[in-house]
């Protein structure tokens, strides 16, 4: 409800306030006129002393000074800082996935030696198991 | 004697109340929001204010409040040439097809928005008739306004065909920029208020902790 009134109370103030605003623009808008008028004369007379209305001003001017002082300090005191060289490789290193003790076997000055093979009994060399077979239902189909 | 005259209102009268008050209240929102709107869509221009003085301020080039204003308003004024030249050359336009249409046809009373042979042969148009019935209901049956005109092409009216849209653009250009230029010089003022503002609510000198000394150093020579 309080809502409701404050609303009711700002159309008002703006029912009000919109005569005067509109008169404001309109005196403002007379006045831009003059001055628009007065620019455009300084322009073209600014333009044969080889400057426009639009260059810098003093304060401009001494913003820009104090802006690229600013970054020369900041570069200076990179400059100072000791530069860590590390760099983060991208990939990680095999001690990282294996563990400490791991080397690759690619870049190793030893020659692999061929695993001997499990004898078993008879000589029998090892066989890998066979797969177990699914055994049909009476039916005939897989269970 | 009021409330006896409202009493004997017959139902006519207080239809006609009731619709003259329904007209009023319209009007009031419709003026109210139109306020509304115009209010939003300063605040919106002025944040270009901020974007002008924020780095003078920043680094503090500039540090008192008659400097802020000083150099606020020459970058207003010049960033309102920037966007006034485009309508006024417009309006300027249209000035310039009127003068020609009246020197080639002599005639220096010609009206670029008349209903006859202007710009105001294209629209919908109405005058007042003057004549009053009598009646109460004359407001509500619109019978005090009459058609004047409806939209056609004439000839002679090229001038007011180029010239009428070109002064009705260009006008309200350059009135939403004047109303840019308004709101820029209204938060220019309020910045320089708020901005070197300095405050001491809350601040009590008695309470406030000593700064700390620093240490001093020790000279060489006293180490010997």
């Amino acid at each position: 409800m309080a809502s409701i009134f404050k609303n009711i109370g700002k159309g008002v103030g703006y029912f009000f306030a919109f005569p005067f605003l509109l008169v404001a623009i309109a005196v403002y808008a007379v006045f831009g006129l003059v001055v628009f008028f007065i620019q455009f004369i300084k322009l073209i007379v600014l333009f044969f002393t080889g400057r426009t209305l639009f260059s810098d001003l003093p304060e401009d001017i001494e913003l820009r000074a104090k802006m690229t002082s600013d970054d020369a300090k900041e570069d200076n005191q990179q400059q100072e800082e000791p530069k860590d060289d590390k760099q983060l490789s991208l990939y990680p290193s095999d001690s990282v996935v294996y563990g400490s003790g791991y080397a690759s076997p690619l870049f190793t000055d030893k020659k692999e030696e061929p695993e001997p093979e499990i004898e078993i009994e008879n000589n029998i060399k090892e066989k890998p198991s066979p797969e177990i077979e699914v055994e049909d239902n009476e039916e005939g189909g897989n269970i | 004697m009021l409330i006896p005259t409202l009493v004997t209102l017959s139902e006519n009268d207080k239809r006609l109340i009731f619709s003259l008050l329904i007209i009023v209240i319209v009007i009031l929102v419709f003026i109210g929001f139109l306020g509304y709107l115009l209010v939003r869509i300063m605040k919106w221009q002025s944040k270009k204010m901020d974007t002008l003085i924020h780095d003078v301020v920043v680094y503090n080039v500039i540090t008192d409040r008659k400097h802020l204003i000083r150099y606020g308003r020459s970058k207003n004024w010049a960033l309102f040439f920037k966007q006034a030249y485009i309508p006024l050359l417009i309006i300027l336009v249209g000035v310039i097809v009127i003068i020609v249409r009246n020197i080639v046809y002599n005639d220096w009373s010609y009206n670029p928005f008349s209903t006859v042979d202007g710009f105001g042969t294209v629209f919908w148009t109405w005058k007042a008739t003057g004549e009053f019935s009598g009646s109460q209901y004359d407001i509500i049956r619109f019978q005090l306004i009459a058609l004047d005109n409806t939209p056609h092409l004439v000839a002679e009216a090229w001038a007011g065909y180029v010239a009428g849209p070109c002064f009705l653009v260009g006008g309200l250009w350059y009135l939403i920029t004047v109303s840019s230029l308004l709101s820029r010089t209204a938060l220019l003022y309020k910045r320089s208020r708020e901005v070197f503002e300095k405050s001491l609510d809350g601040f009590h000198q008695n309470e406030a902790p000593k700064p700390i000394e620093k240490p001093k150093q020790e000279s060489s020579t006293e180490e010997e």
